[in-house]
Parts: C-alpha cells; sequence; structure tokens
C-alpha cells in the first residue's frame, strides 16, 4: 500500500508518495498557475507515474497548503502547520522548532520531544519576511532570484535595510543604488533583513534546537546563514525543502491509512 | 544662507543636568531614598514632596529613540507578544525592562509608580505592566477627558484621587504628608513652567532665536524636574542666553522666510535631518504644541487649595482637553507666532494625539486659512518611518508656501 | 439542536441584517439611542422611552468616508462605526452615546461632534478607575446630567421609570445567565453559532421583545442536568468585540466547541450584577462600576489573569482563542501577561486577529484549524 501527501500552494504544488515504511518512492513539484485542481491532478498522476504505482494500491490521500480543500478523493485536509511539523520531524527527529520561509508566507513551528505541534506563529499578511519580499527586490536589482543567496554571500559589508514595509525597503534599495552601494552589499543586507523579520515570528514561539528551515526560502544559502547567525545555533535545511509539507502530509496519511486497516 | 548657525551654549549644562538625574536615580538605593516611575504628565510635585526621586520612561525611552535604539528594544518587547501596533514609548520601555539594560544601563527599579491617564489611555495599560514587572504598588489618578467647558465634577473626581494617591505616596515614603512642603515644590514647579513659558515665547520674535527642534531637547528638564530647584537654575540660564541672541539678532535658522508649528510628539531618531531639511527651505519651526503643554499656569492662591489646584492642572492639559480646545490653541499660535503653517506629525503610536488631526487640519486649512502639512511617522519606532516619502511631502509643502 | 422556525431563526434572521429592527422603530417613530460599548447605562435611555441598540459597526467592506477622518492605525471597529454614519447608514438614530472607553473613542466622540452633525452625541464619561467610591460618585454625576440632556429632548425620566428599566434589563440578564449555564452544561444542544446569534440579537432588538424568544429558547434547552456526551475539544474564546457570526462558526468547524465567551460584545455585556441601592442613579453607577471587568477599566489589585484562567478551568475548557480585533490599545497591552497566564496553567493560546472589520478568511480558517488539530493530538 501507498500513501500520497499533495501540498496546494500559491506558487507550487507538491506531491509526495511514500510506501508502508514510510520511505519516498516519489515526489513532484509544479507550478501551481491558475487551476490548482488541474495542478493537483497533474502532481497526483506524475508521482503515480514516477513511482509506477496504480490508484487502487493508494490507501489514503492528505492534503495541505493553500487549496488543500480542492483536492477531489482526499481523506483528509491537515493544515501546513502540522504537516510542516511532521515532514521535518520525519527528516530531522531532534527538531523542536521549524522555521518555514515560503512564497507568500512564513511560519515558526514549535515541536514538542515526539514531534506534535506545541505551539506556532505565522505571518500571512505581510510580504516582508517571505519569498515575496525577495521576488520583488531581485527585479529591482536584476538579479535571478536564485542567484541572491550566492551574490549575497560575495559581500564581506552587508548594507543595513532598515524598513519592515517591502515598498518602503524598494524606495529604499533604489536610494542606496543610487548612492552607490556595491548590488552584492545590498542584497546581502536584504537576506539579512529577511531573517531579522522571521526571526521576530520565531522569537515569540521560542527557539529550542535543533531548527530546521523549510520552505523555498530555505535554498537561499545567505537566509540560512542569517538565520543560524542571529539564532545562535545551526539550522538543517532538508535536500529539497519544498517537499516537507508533502510529505508530512503523507506521512499523516499513512497513519490514517494504518488506523483504518486495523 | 551666509554663515554657521549659532549653537545655544546652555545645551552643554542640559546634558550634565540629564546626567545628574539619571545619575542621582540610580543612586538613590545607595542613599535610603526611594525612587518613583512617572507618567510625564502626572502630578510629580506630590512626590517630590515627599522626597521620592522621580524617573519618567517615556523620556528614558524618548532617549533610545534619539539614539536610534528604538526598534532594538521595540522587538524585545514584541518578542514577548507586545503588537508592533503599541505605543513605541511602552515597547521601548518595556523591552529595557525585558532586556535589562538601555543606552543608560536601565532605570533604577521603583518603588512606586504614579501614572496619570491625562496624557492617554496607554499609560494605563503600561504602568499595569509594570506594577505585574515590579510588583511596585501603583498610584493611579484618572483625569477624565474634557470634551467641553472644563467640568467642575472631573476636578472634584481628580481632588479625591490626588487626596487619596498623597497616602500611599507618603507610605512608601515612610514621612507623613507635609503641606507646607508640598506648597513650596508646586511654588518651584510654577515658577519653571513660567520660566518655560517665557523662554519658549521667545520665538514669537522675527527672526526666531530657536527652534522647536531645540525646544525638543531643552523641554527634559521641564518634565523630569519640574518642582526642583534645579529646574529654575537651568530655565533662568536658557532665557538669559535666548533673551541676549533676541537682542543681538542671532537666528535659529539663517535668512529665516517661514515661520512653522509642529504638532505631536517629535520624531525622536529624525531631529537633526529634518531640522536640517527644513532650514534648507528657510523654515524655522518656531513653536510646538508639544513642547507648550508643560508651560501650564499653576497658581498658588486659589481658594480650594493646592491640591485642587493641582487637579485642574493636570486635568486640562491640551492632550486631555477635546477638538475645539486644540483648535483654539493651535489658531492662538498661529496668531501670537506669526506662523505660515502648521506641520502635524500623524504619530503611529499616539493615538491620544494624532486621532482627530485630519479634522483640525482640514479646519485649519478651509475655515482659517493655514496651510498645514500631515507627515506620516512614530516617535521611537523608525521601521515605521519612510524617509523618501516624507521628505518629498516636505519640499512640496514648501513649494506651495512659496507660491502663497 | 434547535433547526429551522423558533427562537434561533428569529435571531439569526436580526444578526443577518443587524440594524433592521432599529431602521424599523425609528421608522414606527421610536427614538432609537445606538451605543457603543458595554459601559453605558442603557437603563437610561430605556426609562426615557429610546430603544438602545448597539452598534457594531459593519463586519465587511471599505471605509473611503471614515478614512478622510481617522489614520490606519485605529481600530476597524470605530472605524467602521464612523463611516456608515457618514455614509448616511446610520440616520435612524435619535442619538448616539460615548462612553469612555479608550483613545480612540475619546477622540471619535470629538471628530463626530464636528463631522457627523446629523446625529447628534451625547457623551457620558465613564471612569477608567472602576471600583472606588470617587469614581461611582463621578460616573452617577455623568448619568445625571445625561439624564437631565435626556429630559431636555425625550421627556421626563423619573425615578420609577428608570427603576422598572433596570428591572426589565436585570430580569433580561437573569435569562441571559441562565443560558450560559445551560449551554456550559450542554453544548450538543446549541451550537455556538447560535448562541452567539442569541447574544448579539439581544443587544439589536428591545429587550422587551427578546425576552419572550429567550424564554422560549430555554424552555427548548432544558436544564443543566445530565452528561454532555460531546467529546469535541473545547475552547473558551475571548476578547473585545465580535458580531460576526461566521467567526463562532469558523472555529467550531475546525472541530471544536466553542465552550463559552467572554467577549465585549458577549458575557461581558451581560456582567452587571443586581443591586440593590434606593437611589436608581446610584444603583446604575454602582452596576457598571463594581465586579464589572475590562482591559478598558483599571482597579488596583486586579489579577484578570488570574480571575480568566480560573474561569477557564471550571469550564474545563482544553484550548483558549484570543478573537481580537487589531489596533484595540487596551487588549494589546494585556495578551501578553494573559497569554502566559493560560499557557502556565497548562492551556494552550491562539492569537486570531479581526483586521479592518472583515469577514473571516482562509488566514484565519488557516490558524484555527492548526489550533484545533494541535488540540486534538495533545488529548
Amino acid at each position: 500500500m501507498y500513501y500520497i501527501g499533495i501540498d496546494v500552494g500559491s506558487a507550487n504544488t507538491k506531491a509526495v508518495l511514500i510506501n508502508e515504511n514510510g520511505a519516498v518512492a516519489a515526489y513532484v513539484i509544479v507550478p501551481s498557475g491558475v487551476g490548482l485542481l488541474s495542478a493537483a491532478r497533474r502532481v497526483l498522476d506524475e508521482a503515480l507515474a514516477r513511482a509506477g504505482v496504480d490508484w487502487d494500491q493508494v490507501a489514503a490521500v492528505v492534503s495541505t497548503g493553500y487549496g488543500r480543500e480542492i483536492v477531489p478523493n482526499k481523506t483528509k485536509a491537515v493544515t501546513e502547520i502540522t504537516c510542516h511539523g511532521r515532514g521535518a520531524f520525519a527528516l530531522f527527529p531532534h527538531t523542536r522548532t521549524v522555521i518555514d520561509i515560503g512564497g507568500q508566507d512564513s511560519k515558526a513551528i514549535a515541536l514538542s520531544v515526539t514531534g506534535a505541534v506545541a505551539g506556532f506563529e505565522m505571518n500571512d499578511k505581510c510580504a516582508a519576511g517571505t519569498g515575496r519580499f525577495l521576488e520583488v527586490m531581485a527585479r529591482a536589482l536584476e538579479v535571478g532570484l536564485d542567484r541572491m543567496g550566492p551574490v549575497a554571500l560575495t559581500s564581506e559589508r552587508p548594507a543595513v535595510i532598515s524598513s519592515t514595509c517591502t515598498v518602503f525597503a524598494e524606495t529604499e534599495v533604489v536610494s542606496l543604488l543610487a548612492q552607490g552601494v556595491a548590488p552584492s552589499a545590498i542584497v546581502a543586507g536584504l537576506c539579512n533583513a529577511v531573517a531579522d523579520r522571521v526571526h521576530g515570528l520565531v522569537a515569540r514561539i521560542g527557539v529550542r534546537a535543533e531548527v530546521t528551515m523549510t520552505g523555498g526560502v530555505s535554498k537561499n544559502t545567505a537566509v540560512v546563514k542569517a538565520m543560524e547567525r542571529i539564532l545562535g545555533v545551526s539550522a538543517n535545511v532538508p535536500e529539497e525543502p519544498l517537499i516537507v509539507g508533502a510529505l508530512g502530509a503523507a506521512l499523516i496519511a499513512r497513519e490514517l491509512g494504518l488506523k483504518q486497516a486495523t | 544662507m551666509g554663515g554657521p548657525r549659532i549653537p545655544i551654549k546652555t545645551t552643554d549644562t542640559l546634558h550634565k543636568l540629564m546626567f545628574k538625574h539619571y545619575v542621582e536615580a540610580k543612586m538613590a538605593g545607595q542613599s535610603g531614598q526611594k525612587v518613583a516611575w512617572v507618567t510625564s504628565g502626572a502630578p510629580v510635585e506630590l512626590l517630590r514632596a515627599a522626597g521620592i526621586i522621580p524617573v519618567y520612561p517615556e523620556n528614558h525611552a524618548a532617549l533610545c529613540g534619539a539614539q536610534r535604539q528604538g526598534p532594538h528594544y521595540c522587538a524585545v518587547a514584541e518578542e514577548r507578544g507586545f503588537s508592533m501596533d503599541l505605543c513605541s514609548y511602552a515597547r521601548t520601555d518595556l523591552g529595557c525592562v525585558f532586556a535589562g539594560d538601555s543606552p543608560i544601563g536601565g532605570l533604577p527599579k521603583p518603588d512606586l509608580l504614579l501614572c496619570c491617564n491625562n496624557i492617554c489611555g496607554t499609560v494605563t495599560k503600561w504602568y499595569e505592566e509594570l506594577a505585574r514587572q515590579f510588583g511596585a504598588p501603583l498610584v493611579y489618578i484618572d483625569t477624565p477627558f474634557q470634551h467641553g467647558d472644563v467640568d467642575e465634577h472631573a476636578i472634584a473626581y481628580v481632588h479625591a484621587q490626588i487626596e487619596a494617591a498623597v497616602q500611599t505616596i507618603g507610605e512608601v515614603a515612610g514621612v507623613p504628608f507635609a503641606p507646607e512642603r508640598l506648597l513650596e515644590t508646586v511654588r518651584l514647579s510654577a515658577r519653571a513652567t513660567a520660566l518655560w513659558r517665557e523662554v519658549l515665547e521667545q520665538c514669537a520674535h522675527r527672526p526666531s532665536p530657536m527652534t522647536s527642534f531645540d525646544a525638543f531637547a531643552h523641554m527634559a528638564p521641564i518634565v523630569t524636574l519640574r518642582g526642583a530647584q534645579e529646574c529654575i537654575d537651568y530655565y533662568e540660564a536658557l532665557l538669559t542666553e535666548i533673551k541676549q541672541r533676541v537682542k543681538d539678532g542671532v537666528a535659529a535658522v539663517l535668512e529665516e522666510r517661514y515661520r512653522l508649528g509642529w504638532d505631536n510628539i517629535p520624531i525622536w531618531f529624525k531631529l537633526g535631518a529634518l531640522a536640517k531639511r527644513f532650514a534648507q527651505h528657510g523654515a524655522c519651526l518656531v513653536i510646538a504644541t508639544y513642547t507648550d503643554a508643560w508651560a501650564m499656569q499653576m497658581s498658588l492662591d486659589t481658594p480650594d487649595g493646592v491640591l485642587r489646584e493641582l487637579a485642574r492642572v493636570y486635568t486640562t492639559v491640551y492632550i486631555n482637553c477635546g477638538m475645539r480646545k486644540r483648535l483654539s490653541v493651535l489658531l492662538g499660535m498661529v496668531e501670537k507666532y506669526s506662523l505660515d503653517g502648521i506641520i502635524l506629525h500623524s504619530n503611529r503610536s499616539c493615538k491620544a494625539y494624532s486621532l482627530g488631526q485630519y479634522d483640525i487640519a482640514r479646519l485649519l486649512q478651509e475655515e482659517h486659512g493655514v496651510p498645514c502639512l500631515i507627515i506620516e511617522g512614530d516617535m521611537n519606532d523608525s521601521r515605521a518611518y519612510a524617509e523618501e516619502p516624507v521628505n518629498n511631502r516636505i519640499d512640496a509643502f514648501m513649494e506651495q508656501l512659496a507660491r502663497r | 439542536m434547535p433547526e429551522g422556525g423558533g427562537p434561533i431563526q428569529v435571531f439569526e434572521s436580526v444578526c443577518e441584517d443587524p440594524y433592521r429592527v432599529a431602521r424599523e422603530a425609528a421608522a414606527g417613530g421610536r427614538s432609537v439611542a445606538g451605543y457603543l460599548c458595554t459601559y453605558t447605562p442603557e437603563e437610561l435611555f430605556h426609562a426615557a422611552g429610546c430603544f438602545p441598540v448597539r452598534i457594531f459597526g459593519r463586519d465587511k467592506g471599505a471605509t473611503y468616508h471614515a478614512d478622510a477622518h481617522l489614520p490606519s492605525f485605529a481600530c476597524g471597529f470605530l472605524r467602521s462605526v464612523l463611516d456608515m454614519a457618514l455614509a448616511g447608514e446610520l440616520d435612524f438614530l435619535e442619538v448616539v452615546v460615548f462612553p469612555h472607553t479608550c483613545d480612540t473613542m475619546q477622540n471619535l466622540a470629538e471628530i463626530w461632534k464636528h463631522s457627523v452633525a446629523r446625529i447628534p452625541s451625547i457623551t457620558i464619561t465613564t471612569p477608567v478607575s472602576v471600583g472606588t467610591e470617587p469614581a461611582v460618585r463621578y460616573f452617577s454625576e455623568e448619568i445625571r446630567r445625561a439624564r437631565k440632556a435626556l429630559e431636555e429632548t425625550v421627556g421626563e425620566v423619573s425615578d420609577s421609570l428608570l427603576m422598572k428599566s433596570i428591572a426589565l434589563y436585570g430580569a433580561h440578564r437573569e435569562r441571559m445567565h441562565r443560558l450560559y449555564e445551560v449551554r456550559r452544561a450542554h453544548p450538543e444542544r446549541l451550537s455556538g453559532r447560535q448562541m452567539m446569534a442569541t447574544v448579539i440579537a439581544s443587544l439589536l432588538m428591545p429587550r422587551e421583545e427578546h425576552l419572550p424568544h429567550l424564554d422560549a429558547l430555554l424552555a427548548e434547552l432544558g436544564g443543566v442536568s445530565g452528561q454532555t456526551g460531546d467529546d469535541r475539544p473545547t475552547v473558551f474564546v475571548v476578547g473585545n468585540t465580535c458580531h460576526n457570526l461566521d467567526y463562532v462558526s469558523m472555529i467550531e468547524d475546525a472541530g471544536c466547541v466553542v465552550v463559552e465567551d467572554d467577549l465585549c460584545s458577549g458575557y461581558r455585556a451581560f456582567a452587571m450584577a443586581a443591586r440593590n441601592e434606593r437611589d436608581p442613579i446610584d444603583r446604575l453607577a454602582r452596576m457598571y462600576l463594581v465586579g464589572t471587568s475590562c482591559p478598558t477599566k483599571h482597579q488596583p489589585g486586579w489579577d484578570t489573569g488570574k480571575d480568566l484562567v480560573e474561569k477557564a478551568q471550571a469550564l474545563r475548557a482544553e484550548g483558549v482563542v484570543f478573537l481580537l480585533t487589531k489596533f484595540c490599545e487596551p487588549w494589546g497591552f494585556d495578551y501578553p501577561h494573559l497569554k502566559e497566564a493560560f499557557e502556565g496553567a497548562g492551556l494552550p493560546t491562539l492569537l486570531a486577529a479581526i483586521e479592518c472589520n472583515q469577514p473571516p478568511g482562509e488566514s484565519f480558517r488557516g490558524r484555527i484549524s492548526a489550533f484545533i488539530e494541535m488540540l486534538q493530538t495533545k488529548s
């Protein structure tokens, strides 16, 4: 029997297929586009195809993410908080704090010693401290989004970005460029700003080692390093940070499937 | 604009005086004196008369703001769950309390808290949190908002609370209430506020010898040392110097072309930059409602006695009064100080001061022809301040004045 | 659970169009007095022949009119009230009553005087200090002054009329307490939404009209005895004002039962205890100032954290949801120590903000779902 976790986000839709032992058989990431339903279908079909598995071998499906309700034939919809917590704990069993910096929002999740969610804080209203902030700035600086990390790491004296608001920060960036500040210093400053903003969120639930970072922005090494520096503790980063939520959902699906079977 | 600006010499004394104030308070434990944390609009005379040393978290917070430490300490409070939408003075102060430090090493622990809500309702909650943190008794004086003409029943209510406060203060200080000492302290306060008023009035001269930016610094003693002899000594010295500047025609803004008023608490972390920008336009901020608020008239000869007078003075401060009163104060300033316009700081941290400014600005402009500019900011939290847009607005406003 | 028809349908219909009853009353010639905060002595206005109706503002939509008078950092609740007034949606009001609640309320009273000339206002400056004799004396004076103002416009407000109104409101409060008791014991008999509809409707219709429906509902619901059998996690909702039933629905739909509320627009609206002072003004002043509790009030030695924790424990709540309108300064300062008190007593908490008086959306749903999932895992 197999179990599926599907994470329908506003930017990307992800599916993870696991077997009875909880091992990952396949995972798929596609851009969500405007048709969440078709993205969901595609990602599910693709995952099955890659693993060489049929639908009748799938015992349970758990959906998560912004579009979790629209997934058809799901066993259950579970929030990203619970799923990211589960996924991160499965990958790094000593995780007590999960920091998820996604495209649209950021979350801090406190886990108990057994991996259960003990508390959480979310920022889903403000672009600052999310991938969106870096997207906007990458455009303003004409640097590729995936180059922001490497470029930041080349700077020895990051600029200080003081605005907490994305709109204000953009004008600050323009102003700094006009003053002749090196783009790499600005990019480094922006990465620090993201980490700073997210730190505020994390501090409210309290930081406990080990810390695991998930979400697209954790692929940005400069942000991760900044976060580690501020927290004073090193952070685990999964090989594929985007699928942690879907992995957690799959593990929950497995639990539900096994419970049903008994 | 020719020539350098001549700085105000008494500023050196100011720094020494404030330093001494904080050092004395921190040494209070060693000298056996009690320390109280006080709101800026409270009847501090009650404390001084009982020999209790007052310190002012608001002044301390402003100090942090001026040193650009506002965001740092605010973040400490925010980590404890205090929302970014709350007053940044309170967040700064509580941040210092939680962190156990500040640019001056933190304030000494209070033996008593004296809170008067004439300046706003926020202080009530702020001081409740301080009471929880320190376990110190909180003496609270509720001064009802004056929506219209002065309400005698409200004054009577405040009077009754002041009488009760006197008891608690005596207990903490370990000295019985001494009416003569209080009268003497109020006499000292009244003299100080009168001197401060005279200092501010010098700015009615053209050109003005001082700007409101200078006044924001020089107001520290009237807030924190009111009721002490040093406060009088300070303002006598300052007044002498300012009067001399008037005699000598020394202008605070060289080539003063425009005279402006300021409403609301200053933007502590941008005083220098704003002063410079206005000066570049030839604009001098000559008067502010904030500095003027401590120029209260205090009478010692009222038939109902000094406690009643304290009740009256502290219940009728600018910010405890309704729009009609505020408008009349502003119009009075336009007249007395020959103002060309008014800058209203829409201070995100202060609902008490900021709510109603849009209507006041509209009334001033439409019914009285006084040009007004609203700038958005915060007194202490630079994260809520966008310099470019504010500078743009100031420039546009000055262009508007130039075309009149 | 009560289905279609009957008292719940009446209450839900009132909540659907909150000011319909007031509009109809005004059209029928009644004087309608709008009030904004629990600390308003409604009985006085009732005795003067007015229908005192609670004005909650709107629960959705933009506030362009009010934005010209209030900056972004003023709360959505009062902003939407001002907006309604400026848009002509409150013209059914004969008068608006401003108590002293907070800095925003006091300044709104001033802005109102200058910008909403159409609807006169009366200010009854409630003291911030509660439970002290000087505060009671001062508040009594304010109530006396308001009575005089009413008598000049509406007609005589005798002591005996005042006592009658006090008695009516007191009787209504007793029934509401009974309702809260029954629901505590048997949440399976009345959903959180239905409970909220009952509570909110009572503030939007004349008490004497609400009372018979309330009695009918109480008769239907039965007594407190017997086991509940409801095993959903129980949540205690605390906060300021919320009149949009969807908030409670969404909380319960996430898989819990809202066992009780401590909201300004809920439980605290009925928290005044009956008193027996002979002078009606004195009685009213003490009813509101003695024994009531709110973050906008101050009483030395209060430990609201301890009180709320005890209440949550008595209710056997498993979690606490803070339902807070953003930009509320009094609540903003109380939240950290209350959160600490609850969590110190082993009760997880969630902060759910109501922004710009908008209805609950995905963000709210996500948070509450995650919180309930957390509680479910715990149990």
